[in-house]
């Protein structure tokens, strides 16, 4: 399997499956194009999160994200983890398997962050080798986000997009481009997010993520507490456009609204696919 | 653009992040810590060799979005796992004890349903707690819903298994206990003031008073059934792999008395019958 068998298919606009929306759907079955799961929900555990999974994985598309892969880390790589991750794609049927490009622990201590990386040629090689290893367990790409960010290194030999763009190529393995992290880092570091996608190596994206932000005094935080800025809409439409139309996420982690309304903000992505920003646009460099 | 020689290596960035993270204090006083200054001099630190400080913010202030989160987020956590300690303890007690825990006891397993594993021998280690025996029993009770609740899979045995044994020879079966089965002696009714908790009460703490609680999965929920003392010896002894007979024995018990053995069975509690040759 490669990264192109993922992108594909656009499998619509899907939301992450959060616990507190198992009942309605099982209920009232909703009209939705696929379901995002949290991994790390359905691992080292046996009880009601897996008959949960089961029932809605008999009755929609599932991908697969999660947080604690600690790809970046100099830690060994968690095998056991990545088995796990295996087991789990083989019960639900998921179209891929996602996590981020950071590390989340070191020396054995895990900080359930999402840790910024280093973007240097030592980083590179550091990663490419793990998601190598990572790609050769599950047998598939594996799909890496783009995390949101509060700082950044003072040593660099790439910028982010060049940095994905050589991961992608030395390794093969996709994208998922979270259109809320680009604006919430570019906010806070002060680069064009426009630039940024033109500057993404579009045939290595297999979905997108839009989420909303907090502002803060100093920074953007992402924290999927709210709606999608208009702002990240209109990125998301200019990425859309520019991918030639992939399967997008809601994700919505705080103060979850019920079914419905995070159904309706994620419909809303409709919209912006079909009002995506005019060539003469994204030529000129403005989203 | 500084020389290869002059840069931080992937490694020691990362150790250095670890400990500003986690460092109790601020990031401002994490960078000043011996074991963050080990890593990285204070003045190319503040000097922006290791972060880039931007226009609105220092390095420490980046530094501290993160440090801010850590806590935060394990405190979440744990809040979670241990709502009723939580409300025993209020908010100001138990925010410190996760504080102290955390550090104590930092996750080791990527995934967080394990962080608090450790909490309920940690409590009891707190003597400055007021009624720190109480607090150490009701973090057992909440360690334990998890644990149920995060147990393996399995099937409950099927009647017809149990129909099967001959009465004769029950004397002789091993019962294999579902893997999400707990049991737990308290020397305080923690049951019946976790019920009252969740159930929005304020109750004050109780005198001891000894109880006996089974935790367990079935159909996906965590039940607490609270058993007489006999009962209880028995089933412990059936799930440390006792014969019938010999549990009923070791817990003085005569017979099974009143529809426990149908009680355990309808709560799925049994995954397997064996029963051994005649003696």
């Amino acid at each position: 399997m490669s990264v192109s068998d993922l992108t594909a298919r656009d499998l619509g606009i899907g939301l992450g499956l959060r616990t507190v929306h198992y009942q309605h759907i099982l209920e009232k079955r909703p009209k939705v194009d696929f379901f995002e799961i949290l991994s790390d929900n359905y691992m080292h555990t046996g009880g009601r999160p897996l008959d949960f999974l089961d029932a809605i994985a008999e009755r929609y598309p599932v991908v697969m994200h999660g947080v604690s892969l600690n790809i970046g880390s100099v830690d060994p790589l968690d095998r056991a983890y990545v088995r796990e991750l295996g087991k789990l794609q083989q019960r639900c049927g998921a179209r891929w398997v996602s996590d981020h490009l950071c590390w989340t622990g070191v020396g054995g201590v895990g900080l359930h962050d999402l840790m910024p990386m280093p973007y240097t040629t030592q980083a590179l090689r550091h990663v490419g080798k793990r998601v190598r290893q990572v790609q050769d367990m599950l047998e598939r790409p594996l799909v890496l986000e783009n995390p949101s960010t509060y700082l950044e290194f003072a040593h660099a030999d790439f910028d982010e997009p060049e940095f994905l763009t050589e991961l992608c190529r030395a390794t093969g393995c996709g994208l998922l481009l979270d259109v809320n992290n680009v604006f919430v880092c570019a906010s806070n570091h002060g680069f064009d997010a426009a630039d940024y996608l033109r500057r993404v190596p579009w045939e290595h994206v297999v979905y997108f993520h839009l989420a909303g932000h907090t502002v803060c005094d100093t920074h953007r935080l992402d924290t999927h507490d709210k709606p999608v800025c208009r702002e990240v809409w209109d990125l998301y439409a200019l990425a859309h456009r520019l991918s030639g139309g992939r399967s997008t996420v809601l994700e919505w982690d705080a103060d979850i609204p019920d079914f419905v309304t995070t159904h309706r903000e994620a419909k809303k992505a409709a919209r912006f696919r079909k009002a995506a920003p005019s060539t003469k646009t994204l030529l000129a460099g403005s989203a | 653009m500084s020389t290869a020689a002059e840069r931080p290596g992937l490694a020691d960035l990362q150790a250095w992040l670890s400990i500003v993270m986690r460092h109790p204090g601020l990031a401002s006083d994490a960078v000043r810590a011996r074991s963050a200054r080990a890593r990285f001099p204070l003045a190319a630190v503040l000097a922006g060799a290791i972060v880039k400080p931007n226009e609105r913010m220092t390095v420490t202030d980046r530094l501290q979005v993160y440090n801010s989160g850590y806590l935060a987020r394990l405190y979440d956590v744990l809040s979670e796992d241990y709502p009723v300690l939580r409300a025993h303890l209020g908010e100001d007690a138990f925010h410190r004890l996760c504080a102290a825990y955390v550090a104590r006891h930092p996750s080791r397993h990527p995934n967080l349903n394990q962080l608090g594993k450790h909490l309920p021998v940690f409590v009891a280690r707190q003597h400055d707690l007021p009624s720190v025996a109480f607090a150490a029993e009701l973090a057992t009770l909440e360690r334990r819903i998890s644990d149920a609740f995060d147990a393996p899979e399995f099937a409950p045995i099927g009647e017809e298994r149990l129909r099967a044994v001959a009465p004769d020879a029950w004397a002789r079966a091993r019962l294999a206990c579902n893997p999400s089965l707990r049991l737990e002696a308290f020397r305080y009714p923690v049951n019946a003031y976790y019920i009252a908790r969740r159930e929005g009460a304020s109750p004050s703490r109780p005198r001891p008073r000894r109880s006996h609680v089974a935790i367990f999965r079935q159909g996906g929920h965590v039940y607490r059934r609270e058993l007489e003392p006999t009962a209880f010896a028995v089933l412990a002894a059936l799930a440390s792999g006792e014969t019938l007979g010999r549990a009923l024995e070791r817990a003085g018990a005569a017979e099974l008395v009143g529809g426990w053995f149908q009680t355990w069975a309808g709560d799925g509690l049994f995954v397997d019958v064996r029963v051994g040759r005649r003696a």
